[in-house]
């Protein structure tokens, strides 16, 4: 737990790294969405070179990524396995043939273009999150997407929270090994003791909670006034491009895919 | 530091929460506009007025979120959200990845799934469950989860599955029974959703197989949040909301 804290991202001086939030995520969320549609290696691949490619523009460094996106890589590689294993497709020559196991040809395919279309799911948002910092997250969301004041603000200060929870959550920890409850290795103990320990970490935080929000309330929070914004969220022409690019690059792989014939719709 | 003033563009879309929150003070501009046409006094006479002040504030408590609401939604959401993503980063890769290439990978996918829950018992108002789940997803995200926007993305329709159930039950059953179809609904929604994105190649059994694995830990996840909120309750800590006050009822 104490890995995830500080994390959060923060903006950089990429070209990219330097958009409106709602940007990045407009950006990144479209390629997602639409490759959501069909299950093809060519559109996917498109995507996924895309967002590799374009690392250095966010401001990040590849070794950067590579440290992040480890465990994407090997969950991808493993669901990409159980795709190929579990597909209905079992054309073409057989490579595997033992018992219930059959892995042929067209279903290595099918496995690898379902781990590539996950991959490029996910990957353009990944780059998008580490770069955006939730201050200006919460203020773009206001201003752009019109988002209640009430609800962004109120979760953006929760999220200030974030941090004080992690400690929480070692603290618990060490007390509980304090007083002897370790689980070892039995699991059904460490599932036990976790259980024990989240619901602490939960009734602190609903604790913490309500009293910031009875502070909030003290400082006006819920009034009905007209609501002023401290920081200014801007949305330049620049961040329209962005948009626009991700829109061409979709469009462009969602196209080859259908010209090169391997469009293939999921439902 | 630069002041923005919001006065100077009217928001074209004031939220409707907003406005229910603050039911006593100020009459609606609607209501202003009938009252000039005299049309009030009509209503009153038929007794609408009565009835729409009363509908008015049946639904309050449920719509209308207090800074409180939102707070602790948010707060719920967010030590979720830090779990998931130290899940997502740590325990994901290492535990549960042999089970991952197989058709009941959903079954240990409850934890996904009990933001939904537990925020829709605890804040007991409509859009909780899909608020508290979208929280978690987003600080998950933020945190450097791997799985980028596709973690929104699955926290959206998670959040919904729950909530149409809440719905569904007029949000009225906060018992055990509702909270575990809740958590069905939002395995339900689970399954689907990752049957598109992680497995579409699985052929249709499987497939199948994936969704009701994913109902089944819906359904622990429903029972387990249920439990939660109850120990919850238990502590006081839930003081401000209903579900704290009616003990016996959760």
């Amino acid at each position: 737990m104490i890995l995830v804290t500080g994390a959060v991202g923060n903006s950089t001086s990429g070209v990219l790294g330097r958009r409106n939030p709602v940007a990045k995520l407009g950006g990144a969320l479209l390629p997602a969405v639409v490759l959501l549609a069909g299950v093809d290696p060519v559109s996917s691949g498109l995507i996924l070179a895309a967002a590799l490619l374009s690392v250095p523009a966010w401001g990040l460094s590849w070794l950067d990524v590579l440290r992040r996106v480890w465990p994407l890589a090997l969950a991808v590689t493993t669901i990409a396995v159980g795709n190929m294993v579990f597909t209905g497709r079992k054309g073409g020559a057989v490579l595997v043939d033992a018992g219930p196991l059959l892995l042929t040809t067209e279903s290595l395919a099918a496995g690898t273009a379902a781990g590539m279309r996950l991959a490029a799911i996910a990957l353009p948002g990944v780059l998008a999150v580490l770069t955006i910092d939730p201050v200006d997250l919460a203020d773009a969301l206001v201003k752009h997407l019109r988002v209640p004041p009430r609800f962004a603000y109120g979760s953006l200060a929760a999220l200030r929270l974030a941090p004080l929870m992690a400690t929480e959550w070692e603290t618990l920890g060490r007390a509980r090994r304090a007083r002897g409850m370790e689980a070892g290795r039995n699991p059904i103990a460490a599932v036990r003791l976790f259980g024990g320990r989240l619901f602490a970490l939960l009734v602190g935080a609903v604790r913490r909670g309500s009293q910031l929000a009875v502070a909030m309330d003290a400082r006006g929070f819920d009034s009905r006034g007209t609501r002023t914004c401290a920081r200014e969220s801007r949305f330049t022409r620049a961040d329209a491009t962005v948009l626009l690019g991700s829109a061409v690059l979709t469009a462009t792989a969602v196209v080859l895919a259908v010209a090169a014939g391997q469009w293939n719709p999921v439902l | 530091m630069s002041h923005v003033d919001n006065a100077s563009h009217p928001r074209a879309s004031e939220p409707a929460d907003d406005e229910l929150a603050h039911d006593d003070s100020a009459p609606p501009r609607i209501l202003r506009i009938l009252q000039l046409l005299g049309i009030v006094r009509l209503l009153r006479l038929l007794g609408i007025v009565r009835l729409v002040r009363f509908l008015r504030r049946r639904s309050a408590g449920r719509i209308g979120w207090r800074t409180v609401d939102i707070v602790v939604a948010s707060v719920l959401g967010v030590a979720f959200g830090l779990l998931f993503a130290a899940w997502n980063n740590f325990i994901y890769p290492t535990v549960s990845l042999p089970l991952e290439a197989t058709p009941f990978s959903p079954v240990i996918g409850s934890i996904w799934l009990m933001p939904a829950v537990i925020g829709g018992l605890v804040i007991r108002k409509a859009g909780a469950a899909v608020y508290t789940e979208v929280v978690a997803a987003t600080t998950s995200m933020l945190f450097g989860s791997v799985w980028g926007l596709s973690v929104f993305m699955s926290g959206v329709w998670q959040g919904l599955g729950a909530e149409l159930v809440f719905a569904a039950l007029a949000y009225r059953r906060w018992g055990v029974a509702g909270s575990l179809l809740a958590g069905a609904g939002a395995g339900l929604a689970m399954g689907v959703n990752q049957s598109i994105v992680s497995v579409p190649e699985y052929s249709a059994d499987w497939k199948i197989a994936y969704v009701l694995a994913a109902v089944v830990a819906g359904i622990a996840a429903g029972v387990l949040g249920w439990l939660l909120v109850r120990a919850l309750a238990r502590t006081g800590v839930l003081a401000p909301f209903a579900a704290g006050r009616a003990q016996q009822e959760v």
